[in-house]
């Protein structure tokens, strides 16, 4: 567990200097937002302080850790691990002084520097770290009560790091309350939600499904040896776990902050879209189940056996649904309200969810029928193929269907702002574009079949059956971008009444609390140029380069109105 | 330099110094001796022996039958150097007893070399005095198929 956890953590360093990196460059570069009044030093040095300091924290822990764990198991030891030993003392040695004297410093910079706070180095610093150690706090708690209550034994190891990776945490949110804007730390609290949210709904599906399996055993007498029990115990731990960080991060605090990008990207991607996948993936099964034993798998097993899928199924379905609907329900009824982006992201992923399992089952059964007709030998059953896709039609169609006739209606009689949604554009565009190259390489498998064929003088019923692939794909993914076209087309043929200029940045010259009011009343960008002293009114220009001499200030914005001049010093 | 940090700094120094000096007591005492009398006198003699390359002591603690179909030749090396053992377990029932061992498995050189932590367990049955390993024990199994 412990090497895991080093290794996860290592993969996570690596994957943050990657990032950091390339955020870092894009900063230099772009030079946008409040960073760019300092200069590019400040951000090399936040860069490796911060760095060294998520190093050095992760190096201090497992250094404790391994010393705690070799202080407990001494007793029972039957030889020496001088190593191990070694490797924590030189983890100790070096992180703890390392990370305490970089952490004071940091310390003395939030207090000096106010936009140390609001730095990226600083924010992205505390969301590693609360991040990484809730993770690492909820594996160690999994692994420790779930191995207590499966098997009765005290994992020691598990114990220690629960303990020394929650201190970690809790330290960290002590002093992101402290010193961070609780409104710049929204992306850790989001990303704590998911944390939270993922084992939650694994923990409720395995829980559900060992439960139902139990019933499903005592029932039909299906399982002879199984883990059913121990399976209950260890998804219960895993859902408990999952929902004390999600009632923590996403009911506590994530679900009440603003509805951002970022909080949008959580509800929709994870929450909605998580959901639908698990519930089209349980209901497939269910009804693939059911299909299969009628025209596929018929007579090879026993009943009982073939549908011990169900339990697992129906977990499946279950939590899919409840991830679905709870999030539907965050997002807020549409009853009387205005049409948003959000409304449209929402139908068009469903929508697009929904297509692509249709066109899926589509592509299968034709392959299927063109199999027939060449009557060539298939790996499996072919009632059970053409099981699959008539499930995947069944699932698929009514999900876009539903999805569909909505953007439709508001298509229909809000035709104006519909078509100039930029998530129907990229909808269009994505699905055009996709579908259209699917085609376009399977026109190119086609032709490179039927002309060897020829060549070899082999054409015959084989043929058919080898080309049904490409011809399926070529006939759904053809089908999908002939009809996208055709809707793009006439979302063109609307012209707008009237260019209207739509605001896209904002530069605000003012204090704090100015920007905050500011950015808080518009959708626009804002670029905030924070005042560093009270602003000068100047007469002339040859004025306004005699006081520009004579500044203490690194920079002033002047601003020129009706022949006055003001000078307003800013930070930086 | 401030009253809070001269705190914290001394704090950091003090806990350090703790840290290390328990890690190096924990080190430097040897592990403790079971009785050789018990299955975990048993399970500490045999692993010794592997470490101390004394093979032919080794296998007076397993039942000769067990070794029939292993590659003797490959015994001396079959025990890694750096290889940890601690009893998590022990449970005996009359002239059985098993005994539940953590491995953990260290390679490479430095600090940052890799490490891999497993469980065994170790089936025993009385054999006069002591106790008789009854079913091929790590490592024994990598050249006992």
């Amino acid at each position: 567990m412990m090497e895991v956890a080093f290794a996860i953590l290592m993969s996570l360093v690596q994957l943050g200097v990657f990032v950091g990196l390339i955020v870092f460059v894009v900063k230099l570069v772009t030079k946008k937002g409040a960073s760019s009044t300092e200069g590019s030093g400040v951000s090399i040095r936040r860069f490796f302080q911060y760095l060294i300091m998520l190093v050095m924290l992760a190096i201090a822990a497992f250094g404790v850790i391994g010393i705690i764990d070799a202080v407990a198991s001494a007793g029972s030891a039957v030889t020496r691990d001088t190593s191990a030993i070694a490797r924590s003392i030189a983890f100790v040695v070096v992180g703890i002084p390392v990370y305490g004297g970089l952490a004071l410093y940091t310390r003395r910079q939030l207090v000096r520097e106010p936009r140390e706070a609001r730095s990226f180095g600083w924010l992205g610093y505390l969301t590693i770290a609360l991040v990484g150690s809730l993770i690492f706090v909820m594996s160690f708690t999994v692994a420790f009560v779930g191995e207590l209550l499966a098997e009765g034994n005290v994992d020691r190891t598990a114990l220690v790091s629960m303990i020394v990776w929650g201190g970690v945490w809790f330290g960290h949110w002590w002093v992101a309350g402290q010193r961070a804007e609780e409104s710049r730390m929204q992306f850790h609290l989001l990303a704590g939600s998911a944390v939270g949210l993922v084992p939650l709904g694994i923990g409720a599906g395995v829980a559900i499904g060992a439960a139902l399996g139990e019933i499903y055993d005592a029932v039909f007498s299906v399982t002879a040896v199984d883990a059913g029990v121990e399976t209950l115990v260890r998804g219960l731990v895993l859902f408990v776990i999952g929902a004390l960080a999600w009632l923590f991060y996403w009911i506590g605090h994530a679900r009440k902050t603003d509805r951002s990008v970022p909080w949008l990207i959580y509800v929709l991607l994870f929450g909605v879209l998580g959901g639908v996948i698990t519930f089209v993936v349980g209901t497939g099964t269910l009804v693939y189940g059911f299909l299969d034993w009628f025209i596929g798998d018929v007579g090879s097993t026993s009943a009982a056996s073939h549908f011990a899928f169900v339990p697992g199924a129906v977990a499946a379905l279950v939590v899919g649904a409840g991830s679905w609907g709870y999030h539907r329900v965050v997002l807020g009824s549409r009853a009387g309200e205005a049409r948003t982006e959000v409304h449209r992201v929402y139908d068009y992923l469903l929508s697009g969810a929904g297509l692509i399992v249709a066109a899926s089952g589509l592509g299968t059964l034709i392959t299927v029928a063109l199999d027939a007709i060449g009557n060539a030998t298939t790996v499996g059953s072919r009632g059970s193929t053409s099981a699959a896709g008539i499930m995947l039609l069944i699932i698929g169609v009514p999900l876009w269907w539903r999805h569909w006739s909505t953007v439709r209606h508001f298509r229909a009689s809000e035709p104006g702002e519909e078509v100039a949604s930029v998530t129907r554009r990229i909808y269009l565009f994505v699905l055009f574009g996709a579908t259209s190259l699917v085609a376009v390489i399977s026109l190119i498998v086609l032709i490179f079949i039927a002309v060897e064929d020829l060549l070899e003088a082999t054409v015959g019923a084989a043929t058919i059956s080898s080309i049904a692939v490409p011809v399926a794909l070529i006939v759904t993914s053809g089908a999908v971008a002939w009809y996208h076209f055709a809707v793009f087309r006439e979302d063109r043929s609307i012209t707008p009444k009237e260019v209207v200029a739509v605001l896209r940045e904002v530069i605000v010259v003012g204090s704090d609390a100015d920007i905050a009011t500011v950015a808080s009343g518009t959708k626009a960008h804002v670029q905030a140029l924070r005042t560093a002293g009270e602003p000068m009114d100047v007469e002339t220009l040859d004025d306004v380069i005699a006081t520009l001499g004579v500044t203490a200030h690194e920079r002033v914005v002047v601003v020129s109105e009706e022949g006055r001049f003001t000078v307003t010093p800013i930070e930086g | 330099m401030d009253r809070h940090s001269r705190i914290v700094l001394v704090v950091i120094a003090a806990v350090t110094v703790i840290l290390v000096a328990v890690a190096i007591v924990v080190a430097i005492q040897p592990p403790p001796v079971f009785d050789p009398a018990t299955p975990e006198g048993t399970v500490q003699a045999f692993y010794q022996a592997l470490l101390d390359a004394d093979e032919d002591l080794a296998l007076t603690y397993v039942e000769e039958d067990l070794l029939h179909d292993c590659y003797m030749r490959d015994l001396v090396h079959v025990m890694p150097d750096n290889a940890h053992i601690v009893i998590a377990n022990t449970e005996i029932d009359g002239d059985e007893a098993r005994v539940d061992i953590v491995i953990t498995e260290t390679w490479g050189g430095g600090p940052f070399g890799g490490s891999d932590t497993f469980d065994e367990m170790l089936y025993m049955t009385r054999s006069g005095d002591g106790w008789l390993i009854t079913r091929t024990p790590w490592p024994l199994d990598r050249i006992c198929p």
